[in-house]
C-alpha cells in the first residue's frame, strides 16, 4: 500500500439509503472512528482505506442528506463539516456523491448542487445490478460527459469497483488545494436538470422488472400498512423487540455484572483491602461495571432497530404511528426512542437522533425517562412485595402493569403540556422516504451497532464513572475507618445530608434513610435497594434473602413516636416518586451529551424530580387527611 | 385541500404554503408535471404514502397539500 499524497479528508455524500454507508464500509475495511462534531449531535464518521487496497485515502462518512441546505440535526452535521469545517480535519475540495442508479433523476440534484458550491465531485455509482435486471443500464461515458464528473460504478455486495474509485480518489486528491465552497447558488433549481441528464443517461427501455420490485413493495405494504393487520404486526413486531432488549440481554449483563463485582472483590484482596483497594474495587471498577451493565442492552437494541431499518419496515413503523404521537407533540419518529426507554433511557436518548424538528426531539428527549425502565425494575419489585406481602403473585404484576401503562401516559401528558409551551422554530415535517422491502444485510448492521455501542461507552462513559465515584466518596466519608456499615452510612456525608434534609422528605411520609436511598438512587435507581439494605444493616445472603429480610425490616421500621414509616400510603407514594422521578445520573450525563445542553438536561432533571416530589407529598398528605395510612 | 384519492395518478402543477416544506419537496426529487401515484394512507389518520420516480415517501395532509394536484386518471 502506498502512502496517501494527501491528508484532507475526502466527504462521502448521498441520500438516505443511497449504499454510502456500505461503501464507506468496503473502503475502510470498517476501521473508522466515529466523531461528534462540534456544537451538534449527529455523527459522522472518519477512516482511512483498508490497507488491501494499493492506495491510502482518508474518507468521512455524513449522514445521509437530500440536499446541502439542512433541515435535520443529521444534515447541518453535512452542512457544517463542508461548509464550516471547524473539525480538526482538512476536508478535500474533492467529494464523493453517492448516486443510486434507480433514482438517478432525484440522486443528481446533490450532485449539481455540490458542483454549485465548488467541489469537485466524483460520482460513486450503486444498485447497477438492480438497473440490470430491468435490463436498464447508464451510459456511465455520458453520465461522466454531461456532469463533468468522474463516474465509478460500485457492486455494493461484492466490492467490485471500490479499488478504481480509491485509485481516482488518490489521483485527484494528490492535487487538490485549500478552497472555500460557495453558498451561493445552492437555492437554484436542479431538479429539472437531473431529470434531463437522466433521461439521456438511462439506455434501452425497461422491462419493468423494476417497477415490479416497486410494486411488490406495495403489496407488502398492502398488509403492513393495513388498518387492522398492519396494527397488530406493528405492536407484535415492537413487542419482540422490546422484550427481546431484556431477555437476550439479561444472561449478558448477568456474567457483565458478576465479571465486575469478582473483579472488584478480587482486587480488593490484591491490593491489601485499604483505602485505596476500596476505591479500586469499590469506587473505579464498580463504577466501570455500572456502565458496561448497559450494553448489551444497548448492543440488541442497536441491531434490532438495524435491522428493521435495513428491511425497510423501521420507515413504516415510523408512519404507523406518526399521526397519534403528532397530537401531542412528538414525531413518528419518536417511536422508536420512547420504546427503548422501557429498556433504558441511555441508549433511548441517542436513539432519538433522527428527529428533524428540534422541538420534537426535544420533548422526545424530556419524556423518555418517564418509561419504566429496567433499573426501576428492583425497586418496584421491593415495593410491590412489601404491598403484597403474603398475597397472590398475580397482584403485583397487575400493579406492574398498571405502573408501566401509567409511565405511558405521564409521558404522553407531559408532551402535550410541553407541546403547549415551546414554540417552533420552523414547522414541523415529518416527510419519510419509505425503502423498498429488502432482505437486511447483517454485516453491516453487526458493525453499526459495534460502532454505536462503542460511541455510548465513550460517550456517556466518563461522566457516569465521575459521578459514580462522587457518590462513592459521599457514601464512605468521613468515617471511613467505621466497620459497622450502618454507622458509616449514618455518618457518611450522603448520611449527613440526608439528616439535613430529613424535614424535606418528611411529608412524603418518610424518614432520612429513605431519605439516604433516594439520594443514592442518583447513582442508579436500583440502588435505592442496596442503600436501604445497607442501612437496615442486610449485608448477606442471596439477593432473595436480602429482600425477604429487607421487607421484614421496612414493616417494623418507625419513627421516634412509634409510628410506622412503611404503610401503603407510604410506600405507593414511594412508587409515584419513583414513576416521575429523574434519579439516574446516566440518563443526565446522556442528556447532555445529546442536547449538547446542561441548561436542558438541569431543566429535566429538576422539573421531573420537583414534579415526583410534590405529587407523592399531594398523595400523601391526602390520604392523611382521608383517614388513609 | 382537494379530496385525495387513493390508488390514483396526479400531476404535479405548482408549489405552495410553507417555502421550507417546498423547498423539501424539490429537492426530495418532486418536479412541476411530476406523476405522483397515491398509493394509500396510513391508518388512524397518518400521512399518504406517495409514490414517484419509483420511490415512495410518507408526507403528511399539510405537507402534501404544499402540491398543486391535478388528477391524470
Amino acid at each position: 500500500m502506498s502512502e496517501t499524497t494527501s491528508h484532507r479528508v475526502i466527504a462521502f455524500l448521498g441520500s438516505p439509503n443511497s449504499g454510502k454507508t456500505t461503501l464507506f464500509n468496503w473502503i475502510t475495511g470498517n476501521r473508522f472512528k466515529t466523531v461528534n462534531y462540534p456544537g451538534a449531535t449527529v455523527d459522522y464518521f472518519v477512516g482511512t482505506s483498508h490497507k488491501g487496497y494499493e492506495h491510502m485515502i482518508h474518507v468521512a462518512d455524513t449522514p445521509g442528506t437530500y440536499s446541502l441546505i439542512p433541515f435535520s440535526p443529521e444534515e447541518e452535521v453535512t452542512y457544517k463539516l463542508l461548509f464550516e469545517n471547524k473539525s480538526n480535519h482538512d476536508i478535500s475540495k474533492n467529494i464523493v456523491v453517492v448516486v443510486d442508479a434507480t433514482q438517478l433523476s432525484r440522486h443528481l440534484v446533490l450532485v449539481r448542487q455540490a458542483q454549485a458550491a465548488g467541489f469537485n465531485v466524483t460520482i460513486a455509482l450503486t444498485m447497477i445490478d438492480l438497473l440490470k435486471e430491468d435490463n436498464l443500464n447508464v451510459d456511465l461515458l455520458k453520465l461522466s460527459e454531461l456532469t463533468g464528473c468522474e463516474v465509478y460504478p460500485i457492486d455494493g455486495q461484492l466490492g467490485g469497483g471500490v479499488n478504481e474509485l480509491i485509485d481516482g480518489l488518490n489521483k485527484a486528491n494528490g492535487n487538490s488545494e485549500s478552497f472555500t465552497p460557495s453558498l451561493k447558488n445552492l437555492k437554484h433549481d436542479f431538479a429539472s436538470e437531473a431529470q434531463e441528464i437522466s433521461e439521456l443517461c438511462l439506455k434501452q427501455k425497461s422491462t419493468g422488472q423494476l417497477l415490479k420490485s416497486v410494486q411488490n413493495t406495495e403489496t407488502w405494504d398492502h398488509f403492513l400498512l393495513h388498518p387492522i393487520f398492519g396494527l397488530a404486526l406493528f405492536a407484535a413486531i415492537m413487542t419482540g423487540l422490546f422484550t427481546s432488549i431484556f431477555w437476550l440481554a439479561t444472561p449478558f449483563m448477568d456474567a457483565l455484572d458478576s465479571y465486575a463485582s469478582g473483579l472488584a472483590g478480587w482486587s480488593f484482596v490484591q491490593l491489601g483491602e485499604g483505602l485505596f483497594a476500596d476505591f479500586i474495587s469499590n469506587g473505579i471498577i464498580a463504577s466501570f461495571g455500572a456502565v458496561i451493565v448497559f450494553v448489551p442492552q444497548i448492543f440488541i437494541l442497536f441491531v434490532g432497530i438495524g435491522l428493521l431499518e435495513d428491511s425497510g419496515y423501521l420507515a413504516r413503523a415510523a408512519s404507523l404511528i406518526d399521526r397519534p404521537l403528532s397530537m401531542v407533540g412528538l414525531n413518528g419518529r419518536s417511536f422508536v426512542p420512547i420504546l427503548s426507554g422501557f429498556a433504558c433511557a441511555v441508549p433511548a436518548m441517542m436513539a432519538a437522533r433522527t428527529i428533524g424538528s428540534k422541538k420534537e426531539r426535544w420533548i422526545t428527549l424530556f419524556i423518555i425517562p418517564f418509561m419504566t425502565c429496567s433499573a426501576r425494575l428492583p425497586v418496584y419489585a421491593l415495593l410491590l412485595s412489601f404491598l403484597f406481602f403474603g398475597s397472590k403473585a398475580i397482584l403485583p404484576g397487575i400493579v406492574l402493569a398498571i405502573i408501566y401503562i401509567g409511565s405511558l401516559i405521564i409521558g404522553g401528558i407531559s408532551a402535550a403540556i410541553l407541546n403547549r409551551i415551546l414554540k417552533d422554530e420552523k414547522p414541523s415535517a415529518f416527510m419519510l422516504e419509505l425503502p423498498l422491502y429488502r432482505k437486511p444485510k447483517f454485516k453491516v448492521v453487526l458493525l453499526n451497532a459495534l460502532s454505536k455501542t462503542y460511541g455510548y461507552i465513550k460517550r456517556a462513559g466518563p461522566i457516569i464513572f465521575v459521578l459514580s465515584v462522587f457518590i462513592w466518596l459521599g457514601t464512605n466519608f468521613p468515617n471511613y475507618e467505621e466497620t459497622d456499615a450502618t454507622v458509616k452510612v449514618q455518618s457518611s456525608y450522603l448520611g449527613q445530608a440526608g439528616h439535613a434534609i430529613e424535614p424535606l422528605f418528611e411529608p412524603m411520609g418518610v424518614d432520612w434513610r429513605v431519605g439516604v436511598g433516594l439520594l443514592s438512587a442518583f447513582a442508579a435507581r436500583e440502588v435505592f435497594v442496596s442503600t436501604l439494605a445497607i442501612i437496615f444493616n442486610i449485608t448477606d445472603g442471596s439477593e432473595e434473602q436480602i429482600t425477604t429480610s429487607l421487607i421484614k425490616n421496612m414493616q417494623t421500621a418507625s419513627f421516634p413516636n412509634g409510628e410506622l414509616i412503611f404503610t401503603p400510603v407510604t410506600v405507593i407514594g414511594l412508587i409515584l416518586f419513583f414513576m416521575f422521578a429523574l434519579q439516574c445520573i446516566s440518563t443526565t450525563g446522556v442528556a447532555i451529551k445529546e442536547m449538547k445542553s446542561v441548561k436542558f438536561a438541569l431543566y429535566q432533571l429538576v422539573a421531573m424530580n420537583v414534579a415526583a416530589y410534590f405529587i407523592t407529598v399531594i398523595f400523601v398528605q391526602s390520604c392523611y387527611l382521608l383517614g388513609f395510612h | 385541500m382537494q379530496k385525495l384519492k387513493l390508488k390514483s395518478y396526479y400531476k404535479v402543477l405548482g408549489f405552495q404554503g410553507s417555502d421550507q416544506l417546498a423547498q423539501r419537496l424539490k429537492e426530495l426529487g418532486i418536479q412541476i408535471n411530476e406523476s405522483l401515484y397515491i398509493q394509500t394512507k396510513i391508518p388512524l389518520g397518518g400521512p399518504y404514502v406517495v409514490r414517484f420516480k419509483n420511490a415512495h415517501i410518507a408526507l403528511r395532509k399539510d405537507e402534501l397539500e404544499c402540491l398543486k394536484l391535478q388528477a391524470t386518471e
